[in-house]
């Protein structure tokens, strides 16, 4: 269950309530640090902040994911923490962190997530396009909202946006409810019963649902799936042939950026960085000798298709992949459309439930058969 | 031209299906000489990693062997070698390699005619198959 309240929104400075409503929480101890983003110089990046006058300049609703904040936020929880957290994470990034905890690579006690309703974001590259054309004295959050309830998109969102499957945050402690909300105005906030009560010394004012939510996060989730099943339709095309298969990932220069900026794959050291790929030279020729011609540097499929194999049931499709990659290849595209097929096989949703095990962690003694 | 021999790969674990292979080396059962074994100490220790390399170089045909649910001497590293083979084969099919190239069995290390008898199969299968079409793919 959780409880409703709302912040007062003056002069359509949403962020700026939203701002003071963060500090209070610092100033009341209900955390003694939050992980933020602040604008900083031509992009937002992610910030701890312990005094609370450093969060003037927050942009806690930026249009922008630099580095998926899952991974920031298991750093600072790998280890048992002795002070109280609050993390800022988008829909998606919970998700990731909920299946870092699951891998235990992060921890939720102590931690409280506060996350909102989210329009989708863009790359570090295209937000800078974005903002460009906003009022360099705004919060690029206030922009961004105020562009889109307006329904006046410069700059296209990244592809995992346009066809996220929840716009709209799960097992967030605070959740920042913009949508069928009107922000000019006001901001809702949805709280966790167990901390509402922590959250009374700020002396916040309730609410209640607006009845024109529902409406309107039905119509983004519609409009967000036919975009889905149309992006699908073409990836299909390209993944299920083993030819356009291998087009796809001709332009692959093998940087690995896709695994590096994954938080999923959380390996401290990647199998494809290790001596086990690198040969002996007699090795490359037997190689080209076998097929009379070797693409160099080898393993640009092994690495994809093993990667995935390792990781894809916990995929979140946050699509950080796809924007780090130099070569355009639709990745996490890709990935999204092959993690719905595998996850389906265990009926499992990655970032869900908590209590949802990794299907490959687990087994069931009679199951999947015949093989 | 002469008929297509397939080149079978197969992934045994130390305990069973490799001991199994041996039992029908040593009793002098008849089967195939397609097959290249690997041994390895669980079918659980199969990396997908291994398998996909195979592929992807024209194997035609993979076998993992491992012990009886149950029998699996790391307790359970079978049924989790048999998520694994599963999420493989979902991917291997949506990506349009025919997934029926890798099998995985459970063959003990009494049952060398079983061992047998499972190389004749995949290697008939294999034939209808035909070649694995990577082997003509550079790019990869
Ligand atoms: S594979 Fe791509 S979309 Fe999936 S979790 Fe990793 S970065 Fe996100
Ligand atoms: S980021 Fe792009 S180019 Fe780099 S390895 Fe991944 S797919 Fe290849
Ligand atoms: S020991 Fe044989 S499958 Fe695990």
């Amino acid at each position: 269950m959780s409880k409703y309240f709302k912040l007062d929104v003056k002069n359509k400075k949403i962020t700026e309530s939203l701002n003071d409503f963060l500090s209070r929480l610092l100033e009341h101890k209900v955390v003694d640090v939050l992980l933020i983003p602040q604008r900083l110089a031509k992009s937002t990046v992610q910030t701890v902040i312990e005094d609370r006058e450093k969060i003037k300049d927050a942009d806690p609703l930026a249009p922008v994911i630099p580095v998926n904040s899952s991974i920031i936020a298991a750093n600072l929880t790998r280890t048992t923490l002795n002070k109280k957290v609050g993390i800022i994470l988008k829909p998606c990034e919970i998700r990731a962190f909920l299946e870092l905890v699951k891998l235990n690579q992060a921890h939720l006690d102590n931690v409280v997530i506060i996350s909102g309703d989210c329009f989708g974001t863009y790359t570090v590259s295209d937000y800078q396009e974005f903002l460009k054309v906003t009022d360099s004295k705004r919060a690029s959050g206030d922009s961004f909202l105020q562009m889109v309830q307006s329904k006046g998109k410069v700059v296209p969102l990244r592809t995992a946006c346009q066809i996220c499957e929840y716009p709209t945050p799960q097992n967030a402690h605070i959740s920042i409810l913009t949508c069928g909300v009107d922000s000019v105005k006001e901001i809702l906030l949805e709280v966790e019963d167990t901390l509402a009560e922590k959250l009374s010394p700020l002396s916040l004012k309730s609410a209640s649902l607006p009845k024109k939510r529902e409406a309107a996060l039905l119509k983004i989730q519609k409009e967000k799936k036919k975009e889905r099943e149309k992006v699908f339709k073409e990836i299909e095309k390209d993944v299920s042939k083993i030819e356009n298969f291998i087009s796809l990932f001709s332009t692959c220069i093998g940087c690995q950026n896709c695994r590096k900026v994954c938080p999923i794959c959380y390996c401290e050291v990647c199998l494809f960085e290790t001596n086990v790929l690198k040969y002996e030279s007699a090795k490359y020729f037997r190689w080209a000798k076998k097929k009379g011609i070797l693409r160099m540097p080898t393993d640009t499929l092994l690495f994809h298709i093993t990667r995935m194999n390792h990781m894809i049931t916990s995929c979140v499709e946050c699509g950080s992949c796809e924007s780090a990659c130099p070569s355009k290849i639709p990745i996490g595209t890709i990935f999204s459309f092959l993690a719905g097929k595998a996850q389906h096989v265990f009926d499992y949703k990655p970032g869900i439930d908590v209590k949802d095990e990794l299907p490959l962690a687990t087994f069931k003694e009679e199951e999947l058969e015949p093989r | 031209m002469a008929e297509f021999e397939p080149k079978i790969v197969a992934f045994l674990c130390n305990w069973c299906t490799y001991a199994g292979a041996d039992l029908a080396g040593t009793s002098r059962i008849q089967y195939p000489p397609n097959v290249r074994v690997i041994r390895l100490m669980c079918s659980g220790a199969v990396d997908p990693m291994y398998i996909i390399r195979a592929l992807i170089e024209g194997i035609d045909g993979v076998l993992i062997g491992g012990c009886h649910p149950g029998d699996c001497h790391y307790i359970n590293g079978n049924y989790k070698a048999r998520r694994r083979i599963t999420i493989l084969k979902t991917l291997l099919k949506e990506m349009g390699i025919d997934e029926n190239r890798v099998w995985l069995r459970w063959i003990s290390a009494s049952e060398g005619q079983l061992f047998a008898n499972t190389i004749k199969d995949i290697v008939t299968k294999m034939k209808e198959l035909g070649p694995n079409p990577m082997r003509n793919y550079w790019g990869t």
